[in-house]
């Protein structure tokens, strides 16, 4: 597999097929492991990285669950290519396109691997609906096969010991997205959210910064790595989540019986929007995407949420351009955005 | 309800913490729960973090000067950066990262996973406080908070001890 073969391809947290995919998109675990006296990436002189990258090569190549993979070598990376994996939440936009870095992607997009990023590794789970603990089991057994092969560098008092102490101990950032329009249009979401930051969870805007996200998708992450268990943190976080989603539903349910005329109107207008649009820049593409979710989950639409959710992804600046096979202006990416949108949405 | 540390201030700060399976709930005024370091920014930057903790007085010249013997990183280099040098930097680097770790994560005590070649020495570290845990549990069924608070620090105390 080639890394062009990724953009017919959806990727499997996009399918919608996990628990509670009426609110949550997907649930994602990423664990940081180093080797021990090396070098940590950003302090590393180029031939440090290549030569830890070698190390870890072998062991990643052979891997049961990554090697019919896709190896990507950084340095090799346009910056078209870059993009677009950061828009498919494969890499950090962090991550430098030189030499002795390079990225494992595994069938379906489920497991990837960056190697000198911020540390020697960073290994990432990313599945559809809320799947932390099965995120976890896949990671944990990932990190148990890599470490047959490579000695981690490991403090018993401090646990596994990163490039940044932020996170140090269990080297773990577990997040999930969720998708929130009736707590944001009811304004309720400057209430739920701080409370959740008091619980130990950083939230954050998936598109744009600050608790202004675009299309209403937010991305929920465990902010303590010391001084908890893996599984605590899952759980911890599974069940805050599901707090969060059953205010999402009172709000959704409360807002509809209140104001279905004006609902009905919002969502009807989006579709009516997105079927007619001869240009159409990804900012309102994923707002009014947003919309017809919400719509499907109220039942006021008949359509497919994996189509919005894949729809979300391509529609970003450069999907557009890989699928046209070409860098494009603005104004040519915002008309091939409008025709991609208005095909989908006739084919479905 | 009044603050259960200081018993004077209205508790304003609902912690709730899960160790192990049992779920602890603290009470505490703004000031303590700071004071505790439970109290984090919504979104932070190691930089942040750093700029709230390395103050002039918190940090004698002495340890500005550190240096990492195996890959030659000062501790100012990391204070500059947010980033260490290497996996021994946290062993000459230790004195001065050990408050900053308890601010980041209200903690400095992994309890998580093992690699599996160090698994055997955690094994004897955790059967000793096994007992510990039992009256945790108790004390939280109770609802005995300030008593299941006392027990988890001596729980992650005894921890410590290899
Ligand atoms: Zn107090
Ligand atoms: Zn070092």
């Amino acid at each position: 597999m080639e890394l062009d073969d990724l953009i017919s391809k959806t990727s499997d947290w996009l399918k919608s097929k996990g628990p509670k995919s009426e609110v949550v998109l997907s649930s994602r675990i990423r664990l940081a492991r180093n080797l021990e006296n090396l070098p940590f990436p950003h302090w590393a002189k180029p031939k440090d990285l290549i030569d830890i990258a070698n190390r870890i090569r072998p062991s990643l190549k052979k891997n049961l669950y990554l090697k019919n993979g896709i190896l990507v070598e950084m340095e090799k990376l346009s910056s078209l290519d870059r993009d677009f994996l950061v828009e498919r939440h494969l890499i950090s936009p962090e991550y430098k396109r030189k030499e002795g870095r390079f990225l494992i992607i595994g069938e379906g997009e489920i497991l990837s691997v960056m190697v000198n990023e911020e540390d020697h590794l960073r290994m990432q789970v990313l599945e559809s609906g809320l799947q932390l603990r099965d995120c976890w089991l896949l990671i944990n057994k990932l990190d148990e096969e890599l470490n047959e092969a490579v000695d981690f560098a490991f403090d018993e008092d401090w646990g596994y010991l990163t490039a940044c102490p932020t996170n140090l101990g269990i080297g773990m950032r577990a997040s999930v997205m969720v998708h929130l329009p009736a707590l944001t249009l009811t304004k309720q979401i400057h209430k739920a959210l701080p409370a959740l930051t008091k619980l130990g969870i950083v939230v954050r805007g998936l598109y744009g910064e600050g608790s202004e996200a675009r299309g209403n998708i937010f991305q929920v992450s465990n902010s303590a790595t010391l001084g908890k268990r893996e599984e605590e943190v899952v759980d911890h976080m599974e069940s805050l989540v599901k707090q969060l989603i059953g205010y999402e539903e009172t709000a959704r349910k409360s807002l509809f019986s209140r104001e279905k005329n004006s609902i009905e109107n919002e969502v009807w207008r989006a579709y009516g929007i997105l079927q007619n649009s001869r240009l159409l820049t990804s900012q309102e593409s994923i707002s009014l995407l947003s919309t017809l979710r919400l719509g499907i989950n109220l039942g006021i639409i008949n359509l497919k949420r994996e189509l919005i959710n894949e729809l979300d992804i391509l529609a970003l600046p450069a999907h557009i351009q890989k699928i046209m096979g070409k860098t494009l202006s603005p104004q040519e990416r915002d008309r091939a955005r409008a025709k991609l949108v208005r095909d989908r949405l006739k084919e479905s | 309800m009044l603050c259960e540390k200081c018993e004077k201030q209205e508790a304003s700060f609902h912690y709730t913490e899960i160790v192990n399976g049992v779920t602890t709930e603290l009470h505490l005024c703004e000031e303590c729960a700071k004071r505790r370091g439970f109290i984090l920014p919504s979104t932070f930057s190691l930089a942040d973090l750093l700029g709230g903790l390395l103050e002039p007085e918190h940090l004698p010249s002495l340890e500005t000067g550190l240096r990492c013997k195996n890959c030659g990183l000062t501790y100012s280099n990391f204070k500059e950066t947010g980033f260490l040098g290497c996996s021994q930097c946290y062993s000459f680097f230790h004195k001065p990262l050990e408050p900053l770790l308890k601010k980041i994560h209200g903690s400095s005590e992994h309890i998580g996973k093992f690699p599996k070649k160090k698994r055997k020495e955690k094994k004897e570290k955790v059967s000793d406080i096994q007992l510990l845990r039992e009256k945790l549990k108790e004390a939280v069924a109770k609802e005995k908070f300030e008593e299941a608070a006392r027990l988890r620090d001596k729980i992650r105390e005894r921890e410590k001890v290899k």
